[in-house]
């Protein structure tokens, strides 16, 4: 009989048939038509009877059977209500994709469609081409990253889109999650069993998972992640993936189908060990979880199991995460240098050990029937899985990529690399206070790098030691880099010793309050602005007047506290009703935000704004959002038993919440047509010429230079060197070699005199009583290991200043220098050490200088600059955005650099791209403000060189270019505006330099006037608009327009004397 | 529950069921009904409508034992549920009463 089904076009419709028919239905339905078939046969005869077949198949694609797909069958009186549970069912999964279109569609619309600053821009380069990025790594990250790279079919430019809406996928779908857990908890919150849910439960269940997901979608800091290639989309993602599985095994009673999901935790869990470690931190939430479904529940037992969750992160973090390496490393040591193995012997028969103890215990404990320990074992392995990510790191890193940080090749430098060493470490428990003085250091045990056939010994890692009255159990104002800002925060006079109660007073006020608190009210409550340290939206300042700039201000986001006090309600009303889930929610809330405010023990001074660390927390929250409802529902029911009264309630909450955070939100999220991030790197990296040397900062002036070399093929001749990483042997190591289109360099030391531990880590001065010192002599002398350069194991270095004896035809021959400075070359350069104590990077620098001689060219970016402990103003160059280091000196005290006025000209009026800065409608951040000034800045300069060498009309030229390109529109006139009105007046342009100039005064007049009454009376943005108001009447007075400058002078005293009674007030 | 209405196949379909008692599956029905009344139904129709009738919680079903013909594959036997008979029976009360409402054709 069966052959019939085989033959074609009957297997055909059965194929089909068995694809749409639910499985629990399928054997009656084949039987019915094989039956019909054969009676057929006998009546009619065998063709017409396969005819029949084939249509007798084909008639049950209907809805009536294809609706009926993966809906249980089962007999029971309750058909009707387990249809309603069905529903429910499909209605939750319906309305939780469209939650995610929403997301989805919100942040396709925002995305960045270039490189953003900061990490991104270096996660985007290393995507691309799988490389190694700064510790600890995110090689899942960068292995998803190349994945959507792809989507950019080979257009370069697009790359750094594809990669970025990777995150968007990530935040939409954490979007999804955080609904279906939402909904989730709020069963569990009503109680309600999975068959009985009235009408209108079913409505508030799904609305309030609308309201909660919507709510966190279109809060500050997730937007922002959601729309940058940085790790913490997809970690928030992996987080949102494991509160929802854990959620679910809580909902499901097979056990066996239970624990899968307790196994796919585990996955996920290693998985986002290679994307960022912050999801471990979700773990004692889980054993909360599994605690108040294995056991009775007691408030001590509530207490062991947060205590065993703490123990789960550690478990994962210090044994798998850094213990597994570091045994592995031990291994290697004794298999290398002790049984005289090859590298790597040691990591294999220890990654073998730990398979077969694996694979026997998985197996016996199945033998034997324990469970648990069974389910555990299966778990670590699945950690151990996704964990192994981590190869790729150690794979890439050992092809050389151009971007290797740190160059984790070997076990060795791979713990280091994952232990992020190179950032140091920071007490917690118990240690010093910043007004501690060291007593003495503390060796540690040695750390030991690849050498020639074994492991030797390099630097060891060392601990300060402090007396014990000057130590603390919490320490937290311990940094003395901070010493003032720490003052300044516990108002701590100069030579006072701080008090436990400041320690815990600084805790409280900054580390909780402005650097954690701060963030939550901005995102549940509105934001000031954009600037550095912005506050939060206070209600008495809601509807306060303030000048336009302020007031327009597009991170100035309003919520009206309405999911803060949803978000509260909600709180309250789960502790109420649902307390043990409340628990759940709370750790949750507290492991992702304050403990760890408690693990960074934040300085007082940050880089930049880190609200995107503590998403995980600000997630607990939303899903107190959305049960708010509920609890607004209940509170309706009892007062009125209208429910369409109830319904319309619910619904305008609904739609309202999210509508106001997405109106507020969108003019400061949304990243489109934004490129100055990778303009401004491209026009860096085209002011230098080629096979040249380019020192950068890091950071900002960094990442966006290696995103445009790696990702998108320009100037790939160019050595861009981040000054601080050339302290490190392996950035010099690196040096050495050919990285793209850069040919390799060599250095008048060796790779032992640059080694980690060495003896020139850093140089202290000793007074030999020499006025100068030749360079090339001074490195050959320590090339050498000279004994009288020696002091313990450090060298030093004789002479504040270096001196390089320069071939003035040879130099003038080779065509370097610009035209009209050839009088300025000198035979002699002199080149004095700004400090006592250099680095090597300064040794590297100065090495470099010599052994390139000349034939490739060396710059640097102004941040280098201001880092060098070596003085190189007098003789650096400005041609673009770079300082090109020649053997020509400035004799014009009066002018900070030389300019090469021809090739700054080509580059920054004909060549560099300033795509949208005229362009009000795009929302510039600070970072931007930054770049735009700097580019001012050297429009300027090149204006003002243009004048001194009497190219009058040219500067006008120039001036002209920077106000058009660049406009205050778009991007407010800033710190360079009063060097631009006083070089306008010079050209001539005498109209334009005083409307400018009015347009900043009366600007810096009305913002200071609104910042004194405000009381903000030490805020940089004060000090910034009376510098300006300054500024500008002495510009305008030296100028001729006296009355105006009168003008602003009123203006200007009347401010100071304001500010004087203020202060006055203040002391009193 | 409130009244339950049922179309005119259901109605066919549930009588059939009634009448079949422990022999309902989907061929069976097709026959009989074929032999009682002369209409053919497609096997489609019938499956989808036994299926409507049991989440209604007219019919109750349940798999029969593996069979010699038919390739071996299983039947799904119906059977009429109290509330199936109860629907079925309030129907042809209401149709008895209605139709002794209209005015009863003579002949001449």
């Amino acid at each position: 009989m069966d052959e019939i089904l085989k033959s074609y076009p009957q297997r055909f419709a059965f194929q089909l048939l068995r694809w749409i028919c639910p499985s629990r239905l399928f054997e009656m339905i084949e039987g019915d038509l094989i039956e019909q078939y054969e009676f057929d046969a006998k009546e009619l005869g065998e063709r017409r009877a396969r005819k029949r077949l084939f249509w007798n198949a084909i008639k049950f694609f209907r809805i009536g059977i294809i609706a009926k797909n993966k809906i249980k069958f089962t007999v029971s009186p309750a058909t009707s209500i387990l249809d309603q549970h069905l529903n429910f069912n499909k209605a939750n999964k319906l309305v939780g994709w469209a939650v995610f279109g929403i997301a989805l569609t919100v942040y396709s619309l925002t995305v960045e469609e270039t490189a953003s600053f900061w990490d991104p821009s270096e996660f985007i380069a290393t995507s691309y081409k799988l490389q190694v990025p700064h510790p600890p790594g995110a090689p899942l990250f960068l292995l998803v990253g190349r994945l959507f790279s792809f989507l950019s079919f080979g257009d370069n430019t697009k790359v750094a889109y594809a990669i970025n809406m990777m995150s968007v996928l990530a935040s939409a779908s954490t979007i999804l999650f955080l609904f279906w857990s939402i909904v989730l908890l709020g069963r569990k919150l009503l109680g309600a069993s999975q068959f009985v849910l009235s009408e209108e439960k079913k409505w508030l269940l799904l609305a309030s998972g609308i309201v909660g997901s919507l709510t966190y979608a279109f809060s500050d800091s997730f937007w922002f992640s959601a729309v940058e290639a940085e790790v913490y989309a997809m970690s928030s993602f992996s987080t949102a993936v494991v509160v929802w599985c854990i959620l679910k095994w809580d909902s499901i009673e097979d056990e066996a189908k239970a624990n899968r999901f307790l196994i796919l935790i585990a996955y996920v869990v290693g998985l986002s060990i290679g994307v960022h470690l912050l999801n471990l931190l979700a773990l004692p939430a889980l054993a909360l979880v599994y605690y108040f479904k294995k056991f009775k529940s007691s408030m001590l037992g509530i207490l062991l199991a947060m205590f065993s969750g703490g123990l789960a992160v550690l478990f994962v973090n210090d044994l798998v995460v850094l213990g597994l390496p570091t045994l592995a490393g031990y291994f290697e040591l004794f298999f290398v240098n002790s049984l005289g193995l090859f590298f790597g012997s040691g990591a294999i028969v220890f990654a073998l050990l730990i398979i077969s103890l694996l694979i026997y215990g998985i197996r016996i404990t199945q033998a034997k029937q324990y469970i648990i320990l069974n389910t555990l074992l299966l778990a670590v392995s699945f950690v151990l899985i996704g964990y192994g990510s981590y190869s790729t790191i150690i794979i890439r890193s050992n092809f050389d990529t151009p971007i290797n940080e740190n160059a984790p090749k070997d076990v060795m430098s791979v713990v280091s690399y994952l232990k992020r060493e190179q950032y140091g470490s920071w007490p917690l428990l118990y240690g010093p206070y910043f007004t501690a003085s060291p007593i003495g250091a503390e060796y540690g045990a040695p750390k030991y790098i690849k050498g020639r056939d074994k492991y030797e010994i390099g630097e060891r890692n060392y601990s300060l030691e402090y007396k014990p009255e000057d130590q603390t159990i919490f320490p937290r104002i311990w940094n003395p880099q901070f010493k003032d800002d720490y003052k300044s925060i516990i108002g701590l006079r100069s030579a006072e010793r701080p008090t436990f109660t400041q320690n815990i007073y600084y805790f409280l006020k900054h580390q909780v309050g402005t650097m954690y608190m701060r963030y939550f009210m901005w995102n549940f409550v509105g934001r000031e602005n954009d600037d550095d340290g912005a506050d939060w939206l206070r209600p008495a300042r809601w509807f306060t007047e303030m000048p336009p700039i302020l007031a327009s201000n597009p991170a100035r986001n309003n919520y009206l506290m309405i999911p803060f006090v949803l978000g509260l309600i909600g709180m309250f009303y789960q502790f109420m009703k649902d307390t043990k889930s409340f628990y759940v929610l709370a750790l949750l809330f507290f492991m992702l935000g304050i403990a760890i405010v408690i693990y960074l023990n934040s300085p007082p001074v940050e880089p930049r704004e880190r609200d995107y660390i503590y998403v995980g927390s600000y997630y607990a929250f939303a899903c107190w959002i959305g049960l708010s409802l509920l609890a607004i529902a209940d509170a309706f029911q009892r007062v009125y038993k209208n429910k369409k009264l109830l319904a319309v309630a619910t619904s305008l909450i609904v739609i309202s919440v999210p509508a106001l955070m997405l109106r507020e939100g969108w003019d400061d999220h949304d990243r489109s047509n934004r490129f100055f991030s990778v303009d401004s790197a491209t026009n860096t990296l085209n002011s230098c010429d080629a096979d040249g040397i380019l020192f950068t900062g890091g950071d900002n002036d960094t990442f966006p230079l290696w995103y445009a070399q790696e990702t998108e093929g320009c100037h790939t001749d160019l050595r861009v060197l981040v000054l601080s990483y050339c302290n490190t042997d392996w950035y010099i190591d690196q040096m050495t070699q050919r990285i793209n289109r850069s040919k390799p360099f060599s250095f008048t030391l060796g790779a032992e005199a640059y080694k980690q531990g060495g003896p020139n880590d850093y140089l202290t001065y000793a007074d030999f009583k020499i006025n100068s010192v030749d360079a090339k002599q001074y490195l050959d002398l320590l090339a050498k290991n000279h004994p009288q350069l020696r002091s313990g194991d450090k060298n030093l270095f004789p002479s504040k200043t270096m001196t390089i004896d320069i071939n003035k035809d040879a130099v003038l021959a080779k065509g370097i220098i610009p035209k009209g400075m050839e009088n300025l070359v000198v035979s002699q350069m002199q080149i004095k050490f700004l400090d006592d104590v250099i680095e090597k990077r300064d040794l590297v620098f100065l090495d470099l200088l010599l052994t390139t001689d000349w034939e490739r060219p060396i710059y640097l970016n102004p941040t280098s600059m201001r880092q060098m402990n070596l003085d190189l103003k007098p003789y650096a160059v400005l041609e673009g955005n770079v300082y090109r280091i020649l053997p020509i000196k400035n004799n014009r005290s009066d002018r900070g650099y030389l300019v090469n006025t021809e090739k700054s000209f080509d580059l920054m009026i004909d060549k560099f791209n300033y795509r949208g800065l005229d362009d009000s409608s795009i929302y510039y951040t600070n970072d931007y403000a930054i770049q735009v000034m700097n580019h001012r800045s050297n429009l300027n300069s090149l204006a003002e060189a243009l004048l001194d060498k009497g190219e009058t009309k040219k500067a006008s030229e120039v001036l002209t270019f920077s106000l058009s390109k660049m406009t205050d529109e778009a991007v407010p006139y800033d710190l360079t505006a009063p060097d631009t009105v006083n070089l306008l007046f010079k050209v001539g342009q005498k109209q334009k330099a005083i409307d400018v100039a009015k347009v900043i005064a009366s600007r810096a007049n009305e913002v200071a006037s609104f910042l004194i009454t405000d009381g903000d009376i030490s805020s940089f943005q004060l000090r910034k608009n009376l510098f300006l108001l300054g500024e500008m009447q002495r510009s305008l007075f030296e100028n001729g327009q006296e009355q105006l400058a009168l003008n602003y002078e009123e203006d200007y005293s009347n401010l100071i004397v304001r500010l004087e009674s203020l202060d006055a007030q203040s002391e009193d | 529950m409130g009244k339950e209405y049922l179309g005119e196949l259901e109605e066919l379909i549930l009588t059939v069921v009634g009448l079949l008692q422990d022999e309902a599956y989907g061929n069976s029905i097709i026959k009989e009904i074929s032999e009682q009344v002369n209409r053919n139904v497609s096997l489609a129709a019938t499956h989808v409508t036994l299926y409507r009738l049991e989440e209604k919680g007219f019919v109750k079903s349940h798999v029969g034992g593996a069979t010699k013909t038919r390739g071996g594959r299983r039947k799904r036997f119906f059977t009429i549920t109290t509330a199936g008979l109860a629907v079925l029976r309030s129907m042809k009360e209401d149709r008895t009463k209605l139709w002794k409402l209209v005015p009863q054709l003579k002949s001449n």
